[in-house]
């Protein structure tokens, strides 16, 4: 049986616990909220670029000239898969979900013969897979919209990925990252960054469109953007789900933490109430004896 | 006559969007004019300044560091990467940046090693090129 002093100590330290929990909740709940605001602002640009995309390859004749990142590199032997965790725990399975996923893609991948690489966006998928798989990492970014995530800090990562694959050091890309579905669900989504996936619906294609100076030389342009697009949306996508996950975990953390001093407080009064009953049994006692 | 329906997108946001009468953009091609009824339309834009014009007066001017439009009979989409409105821009700070690129690229120059930071140098070329174009644009107007 621990002593009074003992449990109150234990009280107080479980009700510091509850209002740190309870403000990273709050925190998380703002930060999400800022999060989805940036989210629908990107939307607008981001559908548009698909909608140029689809018109363009659509109007696109194949042969040699056609972008390598539309067309892949014709082999599928090297794999890049970007891992995109937050920098910091605390926010339930958040990075777990990724870093389990992408285990589980590079053990399929170095199955059929493959040789995996390894891009980490954000500190934790780094420290997670860098016991196994140590050697695969190519690259690490920290910090990643740790201020506010703008659209440059996509913008360094895409570049890095382009000139990787410029220099022939990857043939297929993918991003493993957590959707953000709700506040109480994110899904782990692995998307194909390169060789470019169309959509499958071409309903873009109404009227034939011109193009200046000609169709390929605007795709050549455009696919990279499209990959620093899709990767500021992932970004986007991945920060929302960590706020998600972390309001999530903290008010999991917090309600657990308020049951903890309902049963904590009811233990000190049952043994204060037992220490007065003691106490008075042996006045008594004493009294009677005498 | 229909209007256009103009609209400025940069990934962060909405730059602008609304009814114009005729809108131009500095296409890869040279300067052009768009007015509804326009040919569809596809092309990649330069730095430069995109003016909209309503009742046949320029209504307003905004810089963009490039990127592509998507005209339609009945709307001209642009997307951007950077973009601001000229009567924004901040002459002074303009300046000051102009200057700070001026010296990272001179200070690339008199480190540079054959080769290996070509690309760092155009990099910092073109960023100085697009500051420049921004300046005459805020100048002439």
């Amino acid at each position: 049986m621990p002593s009074l002093k003992e449990l109150k100590n234990r009280i107080g330290s479980v009700k510091n616990t509850r209002k740190i929990t309870s403000a990273m909740k709050m925190v998380a709940a703002s930060k999400l909220r800022r999060m989805q605001e940036m989210a629908i602002a990107s939307r607008p640009y981001t559908t548009a670029l698909a909608r140029m995309l689809d018109t363009l390859t659509a109007n696109l004749v194949p042969d040699s000239d056609t972008p390598k990142l539309l067309t892949g590199t014709g082999k599928a032997d090297v794999h890049l898969l970007v891992v995109m965790t937050a920098d910091r725990g605390l926010c339930g399975a958040y990075n777990a979900n990724v870093v389990k996923e992408t285990r589980r893609r590079i053990r399929a991948l170095q199955g059929e013969g493959k040789q995996v690489k390894l891009l980490c966006v954000g500190r934790k998928g780094r420290d997670l897979l860098r016991r196994d798989f140590g050697s695969l990492i190519v690259h690490t970014f920290d910090d990643v919209g740790r201020k506010r995530l703008s659209y440059a800090e996509a913008e360094a990562i895409g570049t890095n990925l382009l000139t990787r694959f410029e220099a022939g050091e990857f043939d297929v890309c993918s991003l493993v990252f957590n959707q953000f579905k709700s506040v109480l669900s994110q899904v782990v989504t692995v998307k194909q960054l390169v060789p470019w996936q169309v959509a499958a619906n071409q309903n873009a294609v109404a009227a034939p469109i011109e193009f200046e100076p000609d169709a390929a030389a605007i795709l050549g342009q455009l696919l990279p953007k499209n990959v620093t697009v899709q990767m500021y949306s992932a970004l986007l996508e991945s920060a929302a789900s960590e706020q998600g996950a972390r309001m999530t975990a903290m008010d999991n953390a917090t309600r657990n933490a308020g049951d903890m001093i309902t049963r904590l407080t009811l233990n000190y009064n049952r043994s204060r109430q037992a220490f007065i009953t003691k106490e008075l049994i042996e006045i008594i006692s004493g009294a009677e004896a005498v | 006559m229909s209007a256009l329906h103009f609209e400025l997108i940069a990934p962060e946001g909405m730059v602008a969007a609304g009814a114009a009468g005729m809108v131009t953009l500095p296409a890869e091609m040279g300067e052009m004019g768009v007015l509804p009824g326009h040919v569809p339309l596809m092309t990649s834009l330069q730095p430069g300044a995109i003016g909209v014009y309503d009742n046949g007066k320029l209504v307003d001017r905004l810089f963009v560091t490039g990127g592509f439009a998507d005209v339609q009979p009945d709307r001209c989409t642009v997307l951007a990467e950077a973009a601001e409105k000229v009567s924004n821009i901040d002459a002074e700070k303009l300046t000051g940046q102009i200057a700070e690129a001026e010296a990272a690229l001179a200070g690339a120059v008199a480190a540079a090693l054959p080769g290996a930071d070509e690309a760092k140098k155009q990099h910092l070329q073109a960023a100085l090129n697009i500051l420049l174009i921004k300046q005459k644009i805020l100048q002439a107007s």
